[in-house]
């Protein structure tokens, strides 16, 4: 106890000040002709890739720089675009080195768990994507914002107007979410390995009866190796892939896409259970029943099928069209092409229906750095990864990145022109914004048709039975619209089952904007 | 005197801290039950009168909706039933396996008894997840090891889809299930043989009974209450299934193997998040599984009953004396 000496207290209560300091002087807002200076240098790095450059003069000049480092974090399941997505946030913080961006997500599988669990614990990240609510729901519960007006003037200059529907990604005339994407989403695309072909000695299919055939030919080439057809059964939409998509060109109402693009938009019913759709699945039954399909597609799922046509495990796989993205990124000495579904033996009868896939990527409310997530989107949205994307075989509906000379690999150009089979159906929600509460208000029922379908693969329902089955699931449907728009109207919205009726629909013509205001 | 006072001072303000200190102790595990137990048990019940998506306040109270609407719903029933199934199989192929290696590892003569026991423990500390992964692909129909073991062996002519066909699925899940939880019942029936006294078999034998024998009349009715916790502890974990049955066939193929607990998880993380009625359909299962908790207790506590009585009785006593010779003990 003798000379003084600074207490424990004390010393801890000046180290607290001094890292405040720090703290204080680390975040002093930078100088716009610093930041000017950086993205010069930049420029010179990147010299080689003219789109980044461009990109790079277009930020500078649009968008607001923010006063200092920022961190983004984007949620998000990692999907097959995943490596060329690393790819490009890499670059962009490189072109914008006072934003970090992290990327983090869960499996596929368990992202709808996992971003409830995150929202509920508090932990929002600032840009995500959409889980297992509905637009509606996301707005009642608080937990999106609109995208940075920054953001929102890019798009909705850069983008087709079609790509923004009040209801679906807007309200009240802002952007709460987008996808690039766009109706093209639909698109399905026969995927066939060219090596089992050569050895098989056969051409692609082009009908249904050559698609049994070269599934037999492929089969007996394989020897117990490789077999003509693979699925993920553990993935439904693989199953609801194959027969809407056999069935959409022998009727007129069936899509690729699953049941919600099946439905004969002049009533509000579904089309599961017609004579097309019966017959489409008796084509995959018949392959199953000849030994053709791969063995043990029930227990394998969508990214397993995927990777077994690349392997070898069978000659064909119906694949949507980021597969091919995944192929050209995951297995770059795979040698496969892309082909249009076959088509029914009595001629092409129908075309493939698709609803715009717009809405995707969402603003956390609670995302604060706001001009960071601005020039994320934008990058994101924007021409220099845009063109990226569509090179790869991703759709993209932004006109520059869809010319022609982006767009040179083959097999890229054969998606997109498969892509031009698809009509653009009507969407209720768009028509009457309160159906939204409808779409919130419905109760999913299971089991739906992709698992219906998923019984009759596995033996379980009896393909006689499969008629029976689809329509009492249609009419399972149709009763839960009906109890969920009776339960909405009560609540005082002016919605009714006509909102889903469209008498102007043509089934062979895209539905357009200005079709909605005919009804009104 | 005055120094003797204050010797004591100290004394009594550690007996005071002594009481305490028990508290502290329990404290974690309280705490502990009550965060992730008692307060999930409560907030599920809650929960289950709304229709509720999981996020935000709950406020569309539908009362027992919920509740109705499982006890309508044919695919939980469904679900309980393969529930059902699959303990009854668990149980009915588990015990009597893990009671005869347990058995057999308890024989003094037996070399590297220990090195067994470790054998047949290590599934267990394996984690589920990658069993299940790793079992997929055994009982693939396309080069999967078993079919090809079963074709090469002349048992199979063609490969099995032992996990894509109803008829199959749920039995191989059962297969694996027993062969992961081996170890564990495995050495809760040694431990149970191991605290049987050795003079019960030495006097059994004096009294000529055979090895068969010995199992029957002493082996047996001794282990009968580590039996009862050990079977009903293996039904409680079986009636939870989920992360086994999640990976190996996610309820398919069909739902012919969707258990309870996926029907649950279902309809809480699905494509449509539906906490409130999957609050209702736990709830449901809850209740089945005290039910047969409450089965575990009277049973225990009447093997208990059983044993403290034979206990006083001589075991020899059942045991038919050879002929020509008296019976031994009393």
């Amino acid at each position: 106890m003798g000379k003084a000496q600074m207490s424990r207290r004390r010393f801890l209560q000046a180290l607290g000040m001094a890292g405040a300091a720090g703290l204080i002087a680390s975040c002093t807002p930078e100088v716009v002709t610093e930041i000017v200076e950086k993205t010069v240098e930049v420029e010179k790095v990147v010299e080689k890739t003219v789109e980044v450059e461009k990109e790079v003069e277009k930020v500078v000049e649009v968008t607001a720089v923010p006063s200092g480092p920022a961190h983004i974090t984007y949620w998000l399941p990692p999907t097959t675009e995943q490596v060329y997505r690393e790819q490009m946030i890499n670059e962009f913080m490189l072109l914008n080195s006072d934003i970090t961006v992290e990327m983090d997500g869960a499996d596929p599988a368990n992202y709808n768990e996992a971003t409830q669990l995150l929202f509920k614990g508090g932990d929002f990240p600032d840009v995500f994507w959409k889980f297992n609510l509905s637009f509606s729901q996301m707005l009642a519960e608080d937990l999106i914002q609109p995208f940075p007006q920054a953001a929102q003037d890019y798009l909705m200059s850069a983008y087709p107007e079609s790509m923004f529907l009040e209801g679906i990604n807007m309200w009240e005339g802002k952007l709460y979410g987008f996808w690039p994407v766009g109706p093209k989403s639909a698109t399905r695309v026969l995927y066939t390995n060219d090596q089992l072909f050569a050895a098989a000695g056969i051409e692609v299919p082009t009908t249904w009866s050559e698609l049994v055939d070269a599934a037999q030919a492929l089969t007996d080439a394989g020897a117990g190796q490789s077999y003509g057809l693979i699925m993920g059964g553990l993935s439904t939409w693989d199953y609801t892939a194959l027969v809407g998509g056999l069935a959409m060109t022998a009727g007129k109402m069936a899509a690729a896409d699953g049941e919600a693009n099946c439905i004969d938009w002049t009533k509000a019913e579904m089309t599961i259970a017609s004579d097309y759709m019966v017959e489409g699945l008796k084509v995959c039954v018949d392959m199953m029943d000849a030994g053709t399909l791969f063995p043990g597609f029930t227990t394998i799922n969508h990214t397993e099928a995927r990777a077994g046509l690349a392997t070898n495990w069978a000659g064909m796989y119906v694949g949507g069209w980021w597969d091919a993205g995944a192929y050209k990124t995951q297995f770059p000495d795979f040698k496969f092409s892309a082909s249009p579904l076959p088509v029914f033996d009595g001629g092409k009868l129908g075309f493939n229906h698709g609803a715009p896939f717009i809405d995707r990527v969402y603003v956390s409310k609670q995302a604060e750095d706001l001009d960071a997530v601005a020039q994320f989107l934008i990058y994101k949205f924007g021409p220099a990864y845009q063109r990226g994307w569509a090179r790869n075989g991703w759709f993209t509906a932004l006109p520059e990145a869809n010319e022609a000379s982006n767009i040179a690999d083959p097999i890229v150009q054969n998606i997109f022109r498969i892509s031009e089979d698809i009509r653009a159906v009507p969407d209720p929600v768009a028509r009457n914004n309160e159906q939204a509460a409808v779409s919130a208000e419905r109760k999913a029922i299971t089991p739906n048709w992709g698992d219906i379908l998923g019984g009759v693969f596995s033996g379980q329902i009896a393909p006689d039975d499969y008629a029976t089955e689809a329509q009492a699931y249609a009419d399972l449907w149709r009763a839960e619209l009906e109890r969920a728009i009776t339960e909405v109207a009560g609540r005082g919205a002016n919605v009714s089952l006509d909102d889903w009726m469209f008498p102007n629909w043509d089934p062979d013509s895209d539905y357009t904007t200005d079709m909605y205001a005919d009804l009104a | 005197m005055k120094k003797a006072s204050a010797q004591r001072r100290p004394v009594s303000r550690w007996r005071k801290l002594d009481r305490y200190w028990c508290y502290v102790f329990i404290a974690p595990a309280v705490v502990s039950y009550v965060l992730f137990t008692a307060w999930p048990m409560a907030a599920s019940w809650y929960y289950s009168f709304f229709d509720w998506i999981g996020l935000g306040a709950p406020s569309e109270f539908v009362g027992l909706g919920n509740f109705i609407e499982a006890a309508r719903n044919p695919y939980f029933w469904q679900a309980f039933l393969h529930t059902f199934q699959y303990m009854i199989g668990l149980v009915a192929l588990n015990l009597p396996l893990t009671l005869i290696m347990a058995v057999v590892l308890n024989n003094k003569r037996l070399k590297g008894a220990a090195f067994y026991r470790v054998l047949y423990f290590l599934p267990v500390v394996t984690t589920t997840a990658i069993i299940g992964i790793v079992m997929t692909y055994i009982f693939s129909p396309f080069n999967g090891a078993l079919n090809i073991a079963l074709i090469k062996i002349g048992l199979l002519d063609k490969p099995v889809h032992w996990l894509g066909q109803a008829a199959t699925a749920m039995l191989t899940v059962v297969v694996v299930a027993v062969w992961k939880g081996f170890g564990v019942n495995m050495l809760y029936w040694l431990a149970g043989l191991q605290s049987i006294p050795e003079e019960l078999y030495e006097a059994a034998k004096v009294d000529g009974a055979t090895g068969v024998q010995a199992f029957w009349f002493v082996t047996l009715p001794l282990l009968k209450p580590v039996g009862t916790v050990i079977t009903l502890l293996t039904i409680t974990g079986a009636l939870q299934v989920f992360d086994l049955m999640k990976v190996m066939t996610n309820g398919g193929p069909f739902s012919a193997t969707e258990t309870v607990s996926l029907f649950i998880y279902r309809y809480a993380f699905g494509q449509q998040s539906r906490i409130g009625f999957a609050s209702a359909a736990g709830i449901f299962f809850g209740v089945a599984a005290m039910i047969v908790a409450g089965l575990q207790s009277v049973l225990v506590q009447r093997a208990n009953a059983e044993r403290v009585g034979r206990q006083r009785v001589q075991p020899t006593a059942a045991i038919e004396p050879v002929a020509g010779r008296p019976p031994t003990g009393v």
